[in-house]
């Protein structure tokens, strides 16, 4: 196993990923434990908006994130890792694999406008990758701090990567092709309803 | 008016000037093209002067042969009996004769053929060299050319010629080993084939490298026979019949095989004093050989008996005259081109076999010496009044039709102005049976042998059994197809010319040998239910289609209240009528009705691998049968008539289908609620009418889209029995607000409706002016995206409707082209309409092969065609426009089709999109497919995202299917290999089960199933397609960038019906080596030994793969 503890200003933390029940089974890669590693970094973004030095002072970027993270997997692993550190939020780019950011509606409006347009309140996430912000400032020292200390202790010590149980298999693909096959009608209408409540607002205040 | 009259004359003189620059230009290339083939196509000096050497010491060796005089029969064989050279006297063999055998001196020796006319080309078989040695007349009597008496003389002559050769030849130092061989394959005429041997003698004269033979040819002195006797119609050989021998049938061939036999230098001195005439014979003759033999014509009978003689003697003639007043069809100063085409229009478009025939006299060489005449003799023919020789005596009905076939397609491609067509012509083989045909029937001989009553007279017209049967299959199969074939031919599957000259003849091969049927299908004919015959009150006619369709025959009223006989079959999903028909009537004629006859052909196991819907009845419908497809259109028309009406804020304008299952070319037939289906929702593009109103921003746009759809959706459910719910649509990146209404019509069938409005496009154009110039090229992609899912799609989709409903075959042939895809786990690779495009090149431009009128044509031709595609140096650009243009049909209705057609401008400019994308991209890396048309001119709409590894092995694979198909043939075990995958390339392969069957849910018949006991006749509460293909989706979405994933996109058409494979290759530029770590490399990383430098981390993934994969996975296997 390797033994880099940092590249490029990242910490590298390995985790281990458990085989699941049909890969023990089928004995493929039964020698050896199966790591896993995440990049992680404090997140600075050079902005002169206020509210987001708040938050830079509290999140860690992660890089290389094992597949299906969402939420309450982060949660999990830190819950693990460091307790103590509770997680606010966590964002991601679950979206495209382009490594630029592009917001059509941006692109394609010719309203003047200089406040920004929802969902880009966080600057542009690489494919992969994702910023965990915690509740405050210790939680995200505490988090580290940990994180260190796992990396110096070494194999025997590292840490489980707990997949989302339910995300695996028939019942994990069905739920995706129901949530995008069906979409809630209500909530589509009323969120239709909303923004294009807004972008007539917007439109107007523009002229 | 005046001014509008001379401004229409003005355009149509200059559409004619604008024309004959384009045909000046084309035959100044072509001109150079022809030059630069001639050169290549020449012999090589050094092997020209060492034959010329090695016919010299032959001539020397032959003028030692001492002479024999007056043997008899008996002396023959007493002299012979210690000898190992057989004589090859022609069936039936002498017994007693009253006349005697000598061998004089031949009173010439000349070169004579192609070698002699020096027209000779290379060819991969090498040349054959013709040396014709004329007989003494001193051994002929008048009568000789009765009875076979000429023919045994020269059986003798030339088994004598040979025992002497064999002995003479080695002391002269002219290693040679000789055979016998049938010129062209005329069983009257044996003559020697010679081909050098190899030794360790320095003196020897060994010419093995030039790879060619020398044929000693035997011929009777010119003019020795009264010609008149010997007309195609008079009898010269008497047989013994118990009805006058004034009755005795006409011995055509015979009495040709004796006339062409004192003819072979006369010819060649006719054929040499043109040449002197005219410049560009000896190129225009060579032209012709090769456009002849690149499609199987020589002047052999198994060729078709149309060869490089036939072709010059045909020129020569032209130049004589050929018009029906006599009038000059080729003139002497004509271009090699100019003699090459019009020979070609001449014979697409006179007929020489039942219209007329064409009549000329080689004596006069200068005037007007040659004219069609009316009024043919219902055989080919081209008649020498000097020496009364039918010069297409060697082909039949059959090989003329097909003759004639090729020169009308060749003469189109040489009137093609807009495109280069010398490839086709000239360069490309098509002489295989295995991509020229529509279908190929195989059958046994030995299984007409009992039955057929080949009596001496049958003997005397027909020379041998084969030339029999072939002719008898012929005249019934042209009298049961009728119409619904266009060209028949009938050959022999070996034909052995070639036989030791230790025997009298060669082996016969009837118990091995089988009858090989071609047929050119007429595709709007050979699938219809009834053959009409005549009405019921004409009862001669009645009699005599009873007799020939035996028990077949019924009565039927027609409704126009007619009443005719006729045939009714049947059809069914495996096998066409045709080869229905051909069994019955094989049967019934050639088989006297006892017993069933052997017809193998491959169709029927071809056929197989298109899926059988799970329809009533669907087991007896055509393969042309468009019904599963019509009921889904019925469905449409309901749908979008009902949306129409709705109340809606703005008028609804259009709906544009663009779905392949409403153009006939989904690999599934849709079948009501079949919803694991892949291709289960139709999308429907709906458009409404121009209004002011929509948002200036693209997200703001599509937000009021789906309003729009919600209230169709709320419409839909509340007030109709259709059901319906939203969901996202999102196959354009950063687009993640587009939506689709889902509809299920209570016949069964789903849709789904997008909304295109006049900003869309504006928009997508406004974010690529408004971006920075990284954003712009992704932006660009966006657009393409936006383009091909939209108007591309709509465009796309009417054209290929259209064309569907046009090429009949197509939409069965582009099926079982995507079966096979699907087979080789690539279709989930390529979009419907990339893979409709490539597979519509076979129709709409077939050259050099005619448009394919049956599933195996379409389908083999669509893969031989991908196999030779080199798309890295070549664009495929197509007409996209229905049928070709025919020569014979009137300047108006040309006109109208020409006005459709891509014109020269439109196609330099497809082509040159084409080059600007190669100078950018010379090997084709980003770019592989560039299929230009009508339809898009940027070439690139639908071949934007592909990998170069995949079309690299979509290629690959289609080469390696035509390799195993030439190689061993068409037949059930290649079939069977052609729908394998081939997975040993992969990397790893994951096997996968579902817990359920998805082949009925997706339409498709199970196999070994009862299919009345399985009906769909409802939906489920929630409809999931097949998770499988989600599967797959998740993992592109996760590793798309380090592992290109395969699969089968129809869970359900695999036998079992729940299992399916995923298959997975690593790009090795990713997956091998290190890289800088940076936090966008877009695989799985681990830090790597190098500082700072990481590596994939395939373990890692490998456990995500089982992650997410669960409990489908059922094994892994990786490759060793």
């Amino acid at each position: 196993m390797s033994q880099v503890q940092e590249i490029k200003g990242f910490l590298v933390l390995p985790v281990r990923l458990e085989p699941t029940v049909v890969q023990q089974k089928l004995k493929y890669n039964n020698e050896g434990a199966i790591y896993h590693y995440i990049y992680l970094k404090k997140h600075s973004v050079k902005r002169d908006l206020k509210s987001m030095e708040k938050d830079d002072e509290r999140s860690l970027f992660i890089a290389n994130l094992p597949i299906n993270t969402d939420l309450k997997t982060i949660k999990l692993f830190f819950g693990m890792i460091a307790t103590g550190a509770i997680v606010e939020k966590f964002e991601q780019n679950d979206f495209n694999t382009f490594d630029i950011d592009i917001n059509l509606t941006k692109l394609t409006s010719e309203m003047n406008e200089k406040t920004e347009v929802s969902n880009s309140d966080y600057s542009y996430i690489p494919f992969g990758c994702g910023i965990v912000t915690f509740l405050d400032k210790n939680g995200l020292n505490l988090a580290l701090q940990s994180i260190k200390k796992l990396i110096k202790k070494g194999n025997d010590n590292l840490p489980i990567w707990e997949f989302n149980k339910e995300l695996t298999g028939l019942e994990y693909l069905k739920k995706k092709i129901l949530s995008q096959e069906y979409l809630d009608e209500n909530e589509l209408s009323e969120k239709v309803a909303k923004d294009m409540h807004n972008f007539n607002l917007k439109e107007q205040q523009s002229l | 008016p005046n001014t509008k009259r001379q401004k229409q004359q003005l355009s149509a003189q200059d559409v004619q000037v604008a024309r004959e620059t384009a045909e000046l230009f084309k035959s100044n290339i072509f001109k150079l093209q022809i030059d630069e083939l001639i050169k290549e196509l020449k012999l090589k000096d050094s092997h020209v002067s060492l034959i010329e050497k090695v016919l010299h010491r032959l001539y020397d060796v032959i003028q030692q042969i001492p002479e024999i005089k007056d043997l008899s029969l008996e002396h023959v064989e007493t002299y012979l009996k210690n000898s190992k050279v057989s004589v090859p006297f022609p069936d039936p063999k002498p017994t007693k004769l009253n006349y005697q055998f000598s061998y004089l001196k031949p009173e010439e020796v000349s070169l004579v053929g192609s070698f002699g006319l020096k027209t000779g080309i290379t060819t991969p078989k090498g040349v054959t060299v013709d040396i014709a040695l004329t007989m003494p007349k001193s051994i002929f009597q008048q009568k000789d050319y009765l009875n076979y008496r000429c023919l045994y003389k020269r059986s003798f002559y030339l088994s004598y010629l040979c025992e002497h050769l064999h002995s003479l030849s080695k002391k002269n130092h002219l290693p040679i080993k000789i055979s016998y061989e049938y010129v062209n394959g005329d069983v009257l005429c044996p003559a020697l084939k010679i081909v050098s041997v190899d030794t360790q003698n320095e003196d020897d004269l060994i010419f093995a490298k030039t790879k060619s033979s020398i044929r000693l040819i035997v011929g009777f002195p010119f003019g020795i026979f009264d010609t008149k006797k010997l007309l195609p119609d008079r009898n010269c050989i008497r047989v013994q019949t118990s009805d006058d021998s004034k009755n005795l049938p006409p011995t055509p061939l015979y009495n040709s095989s004796i006339l062409s036999s004192t003819s072979y230098e006369y010819y060649l001195k006719y054929l040499y004093t043109t040449k002197k005439t005219t410049e560009a014979f000896k190129d225009a003759s060579i032209l012709g050989k090769l456009w002849l033999q690149q499609r199987g014509f020589s002047s052999s009978f198994a060729d078709g008996g149309f060869g490089h003689f036939e072709f010059a003697i045909l020129m020569s003639a032209l130049l004589q005259g050929g018009g029906v007043n006599g009038n000059k069809i080729l003139l002497h100063g004509f271009s090699s081109y100019q003699l090459f085409k019009a020979t070609i229009k001449y014979l697409a478009t006179q007929d020489l076999s039942e219209e007329g025939y064409l009549s000329f006299n080689s004596l006069i060489v200068e005037t007007n010496g040659a004219f069609y005449k009316k009024n043919g003799f219902n055989v080919p023919t081209i008649f020498d009044k000097n020496t009364k020789i039918n010069i297409l005596w060697k082909m039949t009905k059959s090989s003329y039709e097909i003759l004639k076939k090729y020169a009308s397609e060749s003469l189109l491609l040489l009137n093609d102005v807009v495109r280069d067509r010398f490839e086709s012509i000239f360069l490309e083989n098509i002489s295989s049976d295995l991509f020229k045909y529509d279908l190929v029937i195989k059958c046994p001989l030995n299984q007409f042998l009992e039955n057929e009553n080949f009596g001496p007279l049958e003997k005397i017209s027909f020379l041998t059994f084969e030339n029999y049967i072939k002719n008898k299959v012929y005249v019934v199969l042209r009298k049961a197809l009728g119409d619904r074939v266009k060209q028949i031919s009938v050959n022999l599957e070996k034909n052995d010319n070639i036989f030791s000259v230790s025997r009298r003849k060669p082996n016969s091969n009837l118990e091995t040998n089988s009858l090989v049927v071609g047929l050119y299908l007429n595709p709007l004919e050979c699938e219809k239910l009834i053959t009409k015959g005549p009405n019921n009150d004409d009862q001669e006619a009645c009699l005599k289609f009873k007799s020939f369709w035996g028990q077949r025959a019924s009565l039927r009223k027609f409704k126009d209240g007619v009443i005719q006989l006729c045939c009714l079959w049947e059809s069914s999903f495996e096998q066409p009528i045709i080869v229905e028909i051909i069994k019955y009537i094989f049967k019934l004629h050639l088989c006297n009705n006892e017993k069933d006859i052997d017809v193998k052909t491959s169709v029927n196991e071809l056929q197989k691998f298109l899926p059988q819907p799970l329809l009533p009845a669907s087991s007896k419908q055509s393969i042309l049968s468009l019904h599963s497809y019509q009921s889904l259109n019925a469905s449409y028309e309901s749908l979008t008539k009902l949306l129409m009406n709705l109340e809606l804020p703005l008028k609804i304008r259009s709906f544009s289908p663009i779905s392949p299952a409403l153009r006939y070319t989904s690999l599934l037939q849709p079948v009501p609620f079949a919803y694991s289906n892949p291709d289960f929702y139709n999308e429907v593009i709906l458009q409404f009418e121009s209004s002011t109103k929509w948002p200036d921003e693209l997200i703001a746009l599509e937000k009021t889209k789906t309003a729009f759809l919600l209230k169709i959706n709320e419409l839909l459910n509340n007030e109709t029995n259709y059901k319906s719910n939203l969901t996202t649509f999102n196959k354009i990146q950063f687009n993640d607000s587009a939506t689709s209404l889902t509809i299920l019509t209570p016949e069964g069938y789903g849709f789904k409706i997008r909304i295109l409005t006049e900003r869309d496009e504006i928009l997508y154009l406004r974010a690529i002016e408004n971006s920075t110039e990284r954003q712009k090229q992704i932006l660009k992609k966006v657009y393409l995206e936006f383009v091909r899912n939209y108007m591309g799609a709509i465009k796309h989709h009417r054209t290929f409707q259209t064309l569907s409903h046009h090429y009949v075959f197509y939409s069965a042939s582009v099926r079982l082209f995507k079966k096979w895809l699907d087979s080789q786990l690539l279709l989930v690779h390529f979009s419907d309409e990339l893979i409709e495009l490539i597979a519509i090149k076979v129709f709409v431009d077939p050259a050099p092969y005619s448009v394919p009128s049956s599933v195996e044509s379409g389908f083999l031709r669509i893969l031989q065609f991908l196999s030779r595609w080199n798309w890295k140096e070549d664009a495929l650009i197509l007409d996209l426009v229905k049928g070709k243009i025919d020569p014979e049909e009137d300047e108006d209705q040309m006109t109208n089709k020409l006005s459709d057609r891509l014109t020269i401008q439109s196609y330099q400019l497809i082509n040159s999109n084409f080059e600007k994308l190669r100078q950018q991209d010379p090997s084709g890396s980003k770019l592989q497919f560039f299929i230009g048309s009508k339809d898009d001119y940027s070439g690139i709409l639908w071949s934007n995202e592909h990998s170069l590894p995949l079309s690299v092995r979509l290629t690959a694979l289609s080469r390696a299917a035509i390799n195993i198909l030439k190689q061993n043939g068409l037949n059930s075990e290649t079939i069977k290999l052609l729908f394998t995958p081939a997975l040993n390339d992969y990397d790893f392969i994951i096997n996968l089960k579902l817990p359920f069957k998805l082949d009925s849910s997706s339409g498709i018949l199970p196999q070994n199933s009862f299919k009345n006991l399985i009906q769909l006749t409802s939906f489920p509460e929630e409809i999931i397609s097949d998770p499988l293909s989600k599967l797959l989706e998740e993992l592109n979405k996760y590793f798309k960038d380090s592992i290109i994933f395969s699969s089968s996109k129809f869970t359900g058409l695999n036998p079992s019906g729940d299992e399916n494979i995923i298959s997975g290759l690593f790009y090795p530029g990713i997956t091998t080596g290190t890289k800088k770590f940076k936090v966008n490399l877009g695989f799985n990383l681990k830090p790597s030994n190098e500082e700072d430098k990481v590596e994939f981390n395939k373990e890692a993934v490998i456990t995500e793969i089982f992650r997410l994969g669960g409990d489908l996975i059922q094994g892994m296997n990786f490759k060793p």
